[in-house]
């Protein structure tokens, strides 16, 4: 990683006697796209708050490229926020609404003009500079936002969830532009938001939040590939889960007890305990179906009921209930699954690297 | 989602600076005077002279004297009657906006709350000229030869101060009733209706339950002002029909007054008045809930 | 049949409501017209039109004096409860907690719902006691004591859908509080504290009551309109009443514009 453009450290708050953040500790490199996923009341936008001065942390500390910030007030802040709402000036064109931080920063005025086209062409709203921010359609005003955030060169852009206003079609589009504008720019970009998908599709790192605490970090790949709890592999895509009592280690391997049977899992990186409860996560996609009985491999499989096949376009869901009555969900290609209907008997099965172990959560 | 980030553009959990200078006013003219008043209440007159001290002599007279115990029993009787009045009427017209004449509705609201500031005084002074003896209505009326003599009981009477009173807070109780009704949904009566509600069950057990903050309040203005209103008896009202408020305002600007025994006239009113409110509103709840 | 009561279910409504206005406008409109007609005496028929009484009321000494203290305090209360009421319920709006907020809200009215009579006599025995003369100065107080309900209350309205996020837009592209003020809150909350405080002065030229108590000798067009009444009656009462009407009716609709100028 380049150069640390945000540091958090142990930032704590507390509104009255509830508590919205509990010691983070972050840090967001240089031309980073860091989201801060998490749903609602997890403290992600209180955080974006405290990294953008509208509130303070009540200990801990925020530096930007090496300054600290804490106590400045957000006027005297190198960052520069996106609402979630646009908020943009009513009572000001989209040129006036741009050129706002400019003026405050008493730039020449033909500068500013320069600028301020330049942002229009960056968001691609060329000829939109004499609107009424009331004129414009959701999509266009979120842009606009974006560009009157970008045109001081904010050093870190905050953005509280801009998107979740849009349609879908609309909201997927402009996740792309704005993942294409930041490469662009080099910017260093925060981005609040709830949607999972989301998260994935524009970040470099995604930092997880659950009851105000980061509760994984990584790149999105690791993420979904290698979550650190029940928690994240349930709110990051779909997951089956099997619960057990470890039986037995040996180095990362480890053999889960459940009621659908004995099953290996990857330990990745925590240390377990024979004894300890803890959960076995498979994705639907890493698992494979098979109506022969034949050779399955042990620890690896499970034999079951088709209960429900759901068509979803391009993919199918199948619902399998093992004997144990738990109920595992595949999904795939429309074809891999002809011929299946509700009572067929079929096992399952997956790579061995596709468990994986996960600790329960404490709370 | 959104309400992860709504609530944080307006977090202010402590009243903001900008609420101070009005919160003073209030503090310093509304609420030290009225304690002023009510300390006032216990003092004693001697002449134009104010004597401090400690006496419930004032509440006393008022309680043992048979013409305030009269003017009081007429003033109750008066705002009661106007009140019933006003508050089924302001309560139908603002049902009549909200569902049968939507958006015409808000213009009925805008030309009801204009006469609410088309002058008070001229209000009052103009039901004298219509309800007077020679005035508009018994003049017509006897022109049209309806009538021979004029009818005496249309001024300086009960009924001239209730009809008066009426027209002057109708505009103040419809405000409440209609902002009440805005938040009432056609599908909250029409889902009543659909399970087989009739008319008066509808106006009992929905909207009647659903309007009540707006009752309230408009029983609260009609009720508290009709009382403390000393214009109308003085002016329609005439000498048979004078309230306990001409008495009160005589103590302050009369010849003979007596501020203190005024002040202790005033609180009496507030708390027969508030008492009254209070026995009324018990009695709709019972009647809604029931 | 069925189409009668169709019809009758469509004009009973508008009946019932035309009655109503009717009765809260006859007095209006008796007035109004009963200061042009000849008669001295309101009653029927009408004899003849003229604008004598117009003139009578004109040539008043006192009604100048009047006049003038009536646009006085009608200055001082719009200027003093638009500030400070629309400051309050600014304050009011972005408070979090709904509950803390509705009861401000409540207290804020409670000078609504007490009977004039109180105010002013509570007004009147608290400058006394503090030795204040009455006058003019009194008057203002409770002008704006009287006003300040209905500012609070329409601001508060008109707030309820104020975006507070552009007042953060604006700090965090770099406005300090007092340019946030200037260039954000101000402009675009203008129209309505206009229109509240064009409110506050319609009410502060009608109001009666609590000058009634805490004015002293000064006059009021209300106060010197209660004196011609208490007279007997006297046309240019209808002359004076109607020239008041005309300058409420166009302050309110002033003042109705103007909020609707914002909500659209």
């Amino acid at each position: 990683m380049t150069q640390t453009a945000v540091e958090i450290e142990g930032v704590r708050k507390r509104f009255g006697a509830a508590t919205a953040l509990e010691k983070v500790d972050l840090n967001v490199g240089t031309g980073e796209f860091l989201s801060l996923l998490g749903s609602s009341g997890c403290g992600k936008s209180t955080l974006l708050r405290i990294i953008s001065g509208f509130e303070q942390p009540t200990e801990g500390s925020v530096r930007i490229h090496g300054t600290d910030v804490t106590r400045q007030p957000p006027e005297r802040r190198p960052t520069n926020m996106v609402f979630q709402r646009g908020a943009l000036f009513p009572h000001m064109s989209v040129r006036e609404n741009i050129a706002y931080s400019l003026k405050l920063k008493r730039w020449e005025r033909s500068r500013i003009n320069d600028r301020v086209d330049e942002m229009l062409a960056l968001v691609r709203l060329e000829g939109f500079a004499d609107r009424e921010p009331g004129k414009l359609s959701g999509g266009q005003a979120q842009r606009v936002a974006l560009a009157r955030a970008l045109a001081g060169e904010p050093r870190v852009l905050l953005l509280d969830e801009p998107l979740s206003a849009l349609d879908l079609k609309l909201r997927q589009q402009m996740q792309l532009e704005l993942r294409a504008i930041q490469k662009r720019l080099g910017a260093t970009f925060i981005f609040v938001t709830h949607d999972q998908t989301e998260a994935l599709v524009m970040s470099d790192r995604i930092a997880i939040m659950n009851n105000g605490r980061i509760v994984q970090h990584g790149t999105p790949r690791d993420i979904y590939r290698r979550p650190n709890s029940v928690f994240v592999s349930d709110f990051i895509g779909a997951t089956n889960l099997l619960r057990g009592t470890i039986t037995a280690v040996e180095g990362k391997r480890v053999v889960l007890r459940t009621d659908s049977g004995t099953f290996h899992a990857l330990a990745s990186d925590m240390a377990v305990k024979r004894g300890e409860r803890a959960a076995l996560s498979v994705r639907p996609e890493a698992i494979s179906l098979r109506r022969d009985p034949g050779a399955t491999p042990e620890g690896y499989s499970v034999a079951g009921l088709v209960d429900e096949i759901i068509y979803q376009g391009n993919t199918v869901r199948v619902g399998v209930r093992a004997a144990s009555g738990a109920a595992i969900w595949i999904e795939g290609r429309g074809d891999d699954f002809d011929g299946l209907s509700s009572g067929t008997a079929v096992v399952l099965s997956w790579a061995p690297d596709a468990a994986i172990l996960l600790r329960e959560d404490t709370e | 989602m959104s309400s992860s980030a709504a609530p944080a553009a307006r977090e202010q959990s402590r009243p903001h600076a900008s609420m101070l200078p009005a919160a003073a006013f209030y503090i310093v003219f509304f609420a030290l005077p009225t304690l002023c008043l009510f300390v006032l209440s216990f003092w004693t007159a001697d002449g134009f002279q104010l004597i401090p001290g400690f006496t419930l002599g004032n509440y006393e007279k008022i309680f043992t004297s048979p013409l305030y115990r009269a003017l009081m029993i007429r003033t109750i009787g008066v705002a009661f009657v106007t009140t019933a009045i006003v508050v089924p009427i302001a309560f139908a017209v603002s049902f009549l906006m909200r569902f049968v004449f939507e958006r015409r509705g808000q213009f009925i609201l805008q030309m009801v709350l204009l006469s609410l500031f088309s002058g008070y005084l001229v209000r009052i002074y103009a039901w004298r000229t219509i309800l007077g003896k020679q005035g508009l209505l018994n003049s017509t009326l006897q022109w049209l030869g309806v009538i021979r003599e004029p009818l005496d009981f249309l001024i300086y009477s009960n009924f001239a101060v209730v009809v008066t009173l009426s027209g002057l807070l109708l505009p103040l109780a419809v405000l409440p009733l209609y902002s009440a009704m805005l938040n009432i949904g056609r599908d909250d009566i029409e889902a009543a209706r659909d399970l087989g509600a009739g008319r008066l069950h509808v106006l009992r057990t929905v909207l009647l339950p659903m309007a009540m903050p707006g009752v309230r309040t408009a029983f609260a203005f009609s009720f508290l002002l009709s009382a403390g209103d000393f214009v109308t008896p003085s002016l329609v009202g005439g000498a048979q029909s004078l309230l306990i408020g001409n008495i009160i305002s005589d103590q302050f600007r009369g010849i003979g007054s007596n501020w203190p025994l005024g002040a202790a006239m005033a609180f009496v009113v507030i708390a027969v008045m508030l008492a009254s409110y209070l026995i009324v509103m018990r009695l709709i709840r019972w009647v809604t809930t029931w | 049949m069925g189409d009668d009561m169709v019809r009758l279910r469509k004009l009973l409504p508008a009946a019932f409501v035309g009655a109503v206005l009717a009765y809260l406008y006859a007095p209006i409109a008796v007035i109004v017209i009963f200061s042009f007609t000849t008669s001295p005496r309101l009653s029927m028929p009408i004899e003849g039109l003229t604008l004598d009484w117009y003139t009578s009321a004109l040539s008043n000494s006192l009604i100048s004096t009047a006049l003038r203290n009536s646009l006085l305090l009608a200055s001082v209360s719009a200027l003093v409860s638009g500030v400070i009421g629309a400051a309050f319920a600014f304050g009011l709006v972005a408070l979090k907690r709904p509950r803390l907020r509705a009861s401000l809200l409540g207290a804020s009215m409670l000078p609504a719902i007490m009977p004039l009579l109180v105010i002013g006599i509570a007004l009147a025995v608290f400058f006394r006691l503090m030795h204040v003369q009455q006058g003019l100065l009194n008057a203002a107080i409770g002008h704006v004591l009287v006003s300040l309900p209905f500012v609070v209350l329409t601001m508060n309205a008109r707030l309820e859908t104020f975006d507070f996020s552009v007042l953060e837009a604006a700090r965090d592209l770099g406005a300090t509080p007092g340019r946030v003020l200037r260039d954000i809150t101000l402009p675009l909350i203008r129209p309505s504290i206009i229109g509240a405080a064009l409110l506050a002065a319609a009410l502060s030229l009608d109001e009666f009551v609590v000058t009634w108590f805490n004015i002293g000798s000064q006059l009021t067009v209300p106060v010197l309109v209660w004196g011609l009444m208490r007279r007997g009656i006297d046309p240019s009462i209808n002359a004076i009443a109607t020239m008041l009407l005309a300058l409420l009716v166009c302050l309110v609709a002033a003042s109705a514009l103007l909020n609707r100028k914002k909500s659209k």
